[in-house]
């Protein structure tokens, strides 16, 4: 199922940015055609918001981001459960988080200033928190099925890699004290929320080149078990720097919600009339 | 209390934004011309529900537009201007110009097209002819060349419209006067501009045919300017040319040169083409002062009109054509003796000539005038003292002022002066007359007139009868050739004229016999000669009776038949013979 789920979404990534794409250079010239020139452009009335183009990019663009509101259903009506984990419903909603807004670009023709900027800049601020909600998600630790685990959950699977270090690869104790202190290393919870994600990923890397240098030194491990040595130092280290953040992530995340949803609420509330304008003028 | 983050949040944002909320129902700012239907709570004056921008939503604002569509009038009645929206595109700020001239200014340049959507897959340019009215020629300018206030027929109605007059471009007629002064102050009113007057340029009117008009321009009317004929006024609006009832007869342009003595009907013999050249076949110049008779009639115009001026003052008088081939001689007027059928012959006739110092009589009568008028140098003329203007004179005049009017004034003395001392008062007509020179005048009888006995050779006898000539020598004259007749050395013996018939058998010793002594000037015939007496053998008997050719025989000498008078023998048997010899019985003269 995740490996056909995994072919869908390449697909479904491949064909929606290829299309936007392909009217992306299609209509660059118009795209960047002044403003105000753009009507005396042999492309406007293909490309203008309620062009033959533009028109059905707005519809597309409508249609995915009405489809992501699926995501919203998912979590929220029980029913739903039996089509899939969330984790999956959450990256057609990142597709659909993604293409919508592109669609909407093209449909907007790139005139995202003046008066309409508030309906666009709200869709911008729900995709870009979108964004950064995908990325504290993924910090928090989950069960396979996406669900959130607690930190007595998150400690026990923290203890359990420790314990495999030492049963399964011989590292003695004192080597698991040291991996927990160089994953730990320059993290600061405390840091104010951007600079901690800003710093936290740049130490990610840093951290890579120590875990190599820690996974190296350890010449006892069994050349057979390097590599899964290796996986369970990289995913103990992970786990401890989000231990070690989890209850400022956790936070950050259920506050997160507050950025994303209002914008996302202002998005829908300006398509629904954008769209009832639309109809009630004679576009659609 | 995450709900009520969020509430605040959101309540943030839209509060933020609450003084653009409306706005965001627009997709753009108004044109300046809509500037007042920029709010979210007109929409639909524009949009109409579920057919968006609709061309009576339009019209009901444009009611001047909207008579012009219901009129079927101007490019919008056209079927595929119906969509306001597509030309006038909107939402796309004040500045924006609702009218696309192609390079988004109103005055384009050549060629210029505005563009419309595709309409059906095929794009619509507006183009001009769509308006009713062609922009051709010189039409082609900026639009506000036309579409401008003052061109505007009825302004009160768009200004009532709320149109600017600046900015619309209704209110424009397709009549030339809606934006051109008529130049012709209505005197065209009848027909319309274009009938004369291309797009092209005003002037030529290269559809105006002066032909069709009551006066076709032909010969050098052709090439005349227009304002040759037609006068140029002047009024408050500036200067105008008069076309209408310019008048059509010749006499109202051009002066009569003939102050109306040959009618008004100048086309009767003038055409057009040049005022000179003149049809003489309907010229009637009998009309003029001046008709034209004899040789005066196949005469070129330019004969006498040769400066081009049919005004010749002293036309009546020859001299002012002719130069007086007498060169001032002759006082008379010519038509005295010349009339126009030909200077010659001259209607000068004996009588005329009777009246002169010189009347011509006999022969003279005959003699061609050219032989007693000959033919000088008229510069001879004046070295004789006539006046004469050399400037006009012939180079050789006749002359006929001769300064006496003596026979040998013009005739050569034959005579050699031979003659003069034996002439009387009468000179030459002593003898002459003019009847026939050779023959000189003789009296009733026949005689000479002349006493040829002054001479001293009385002429007597058939002397009296016989022409000079017979005893005087004709000769040449040395140089002329001309015959002459000397009586100088004429013979006053009958010998000097007359041959010895006897070939010198009558002369005697002591010398010649005078031819008196038997003949006499009567005649030659009959003799005086007496046998008996001049002779020696006077005739007796039968020799008294016998033929004198029976004793003197005619014989032959030198080729002439002469009678043998002497030496004959006087003695019988000289002339007879014995009856013996001549076998009779009376015997018989000896031949």
């Amino acid at each position: 199922m995740w490996n056909l789920h995994r072919l869908l979404l390449v697909s479904l990534y491949l064909g929606g940015l290829g299309v936007v794409a392909a009217f992306a250079v299609q209509g660059f010239d118009y795209y960047t055609t002044p403003l105000i020139e753009r009507p005396r452009h042999e492309l406007y009335w293909s490309f203008k918001p309620g062009g033959t183009h533009g028109l059905r990019f707005g519809i597309a663009g409508a249609a995915m981001m009405t489809l992501m509101l699926g995501y919203t259903l998912r979590k929220r009506w029980r029913p739903l459960r039996r089509l899939g984990p969330v984790r999956m419903w959450l990256d057609y909603h990142i597709f659909l988080g993604i293409c919508g807004p592109l669609f909407i670009l093209l449909h907007s023709s790139f005139k995202v200033g003046g008066l309409v900027s508030l309906s666009f800049w709200s869709m911008a601020a729900v995709a870009l928190s979108g964004v950064l909600g995908r990325y504290l998600y993924r910090q928090i630790p989950r069960s396979r099925a996406g669900d959130e685990l607690s930190l007595a959950e998150v400690e026990a699977q923290d203890g359990e890699l420790s314990r495999q270090l030492v049963q399964s690869f011989g590292l003695p104790p004192e080597a698991v004290v040291e991996l927990e202190t160089a994953a730990e290393s320059g993290l600061d919870p405390d840091r104010p929320l951007l600079w901690l994600l800003f710093t936290n990923q740049i130490d990610a890397f840093r951290m890579r080149r120590r875990l190599r240098y820690f996974s190296r030194s350890h010449a006892e491990v069994e050349p057979r078990l390097r590599r899964r040595f290796e996986l369970a130092v990289a995913r103990k280290a992970r786990l401890r720097r989000r231990l070690l953040m989890w209850s400022r992530l956790r936070q950050i995340f259920h506050y997160w919600h507050v950025l994303h949803k209002p914008f996302a609420i202002i998005m829908y509330l300006f398509m629904v009339v954008h769209i009832g304008v639309a109809w009630m003028t004679g576009y659609v | 209390m995450r709900a009520l983050l969020l509430a605040t949040v959101m309540l943030g944002v839209i509060g933020l934004a609450a003084d653009r909320l409306s706005a965001q129902l627009s997709p753009g700012e108004l044109s300046s011309a809509h500037a007042a239907l920029d709010s979210s709570r007109a929409c639909l004056e524009c949009h109409e529900k579920g057919k968006g921008v609709t061309a009576q939503r339009c019209l009901s604002c444009h009611g001047v537009l909207g008579e012009r569509i219901a009129a079927g009038a101007g490019l919008h009645a056209r079927s595929d201007y119906q969509r306001c929206e597509t030309c006038h595109i909107e939402h796309h700020g004040r500045e924006f110009e609702l009218i696309w001239w192609g390079k988004g200014t109103e005055s384009p340049p050549e060629g210029w097209q505005m563009e419309r959507p595709p309409d059906g897959g095929q794009s619509i340019y507006f183009d001009h002819d769509d308006t009713g009215y062609s922009l051709l020629g010189a039409h082609r300018v900026a639009c506000r060349d036309c579409h401008r206030a003052s061109h505007i027929e009825e302004p009160e109605k768009l200004i009532a419209a709320g149109k600017d007059l600046d900015r619309t471009f209704l209110g424009l007629a397709t009549e030339c006067a809606t934006c051109h002064q008529d130049p012709h102050r209505g005197q065209m009113a009848t027909r319309g501009c274009a009938e004369c007057h291309g797009q092209d340029a005003w002037q030529p009117a290269a559809g105006f045919d002066h032909d069709q008009t009551a006066f076709a321009l032909d010969g050098r009317h052709a090439s005349t300017e227009c304002t040759g004929c037609h006068v140029t006024e002047t009024d408050e609006a500036g200067d105008w040319i008069r076309y209408a009832g310019t008048p059509t007869a010749c006499a109202d342009c051009h002066d009569d040169p003939h102050r109306g003595r040959l009618g008004r009907d100048c086309a009767a013999c003038h055409a057009t083409a040049d005022w000179r050249r003149v049809d003489r076949g309907r010229f009637d110049h009998d009309l003029t002062r001046f008709p034209l008779r004899g040789r005066h009639r196949p005469l070129d115009c330019a004969s006498c009109h040769a400066a081009g001026s049919f005004r010749i003052a002293g036309h009546e008088r020859c001299a002012t054509c002719h130069a007086d081939e007498h060169s001032g001689q002759l006082r008379a007027a010519c038509s005295e003796c010349h009339d126009v059928d030909g200077f010659v012959p001259s209607g000068f006739d004996l009588d005329d000539h009777a009246a002169t110092d010189f009347p011509l009589e006999a022969a003279h009568r005959t003699v061609p005038c050219a032989d007693c008028h000959a033919r000088v140098p008229t510069s001879d003329l004046v070295a004789r003292g006539v006046a004469v203007a050399m400037d006009s004179a012939p180079a050789t005049t006749r002359v006929f002022r001769l300064d006496a009017a003596g026979c040998v004034d013009c005739h050569l003395d034959p005579h050699a002066g031979t003659a003069d001392a034996f002439l009387g008062e009468a000179g030459c007509e002593t003898c002459h007359d003019g009847a026939s020179w050779r023959v000189a005048e003789r009296t009733a009888t026949g005689e000479i007139r002349f006493d040829h006995g002054a001479t001293g050779f009385d002429l007597e006898g058939a002397h009296r009868t016989v022409v000079c000539v017979e005893c005087h020598e004709l000769s040449s004259a040395p140089v002329t050739g001309d015959v002459m007749l000397s009586f100088q050395g004429a013979s006053t013996t009958c010998w000097g004229c007359h041959q010895d018939p006897h070939l010198g058998q009558v002369a005697r010793p002591e010398g010649p016999v005078s031819c008196r002594d038997c003949h006499s000037p009567e005649g030659w015939t009959p003799s005086l000669f007496d046998h008996g007496r001049d002779s020696v053998f006077p005739l007796e008997g039968a020799h008294a009776r016998a033929a004198c050719e029976a004793c003197h025989p005619t014989e032959t000498v030198e080729g002439r038949d002469v009678v043998l008078y002497k030496p004959l023998p006087t003695a019988c048997s000289g002339c007879h013979r014995a009856p013996e010899e001549t076998g009779t019985a009376s015997g018989g003269v000896a031949r």
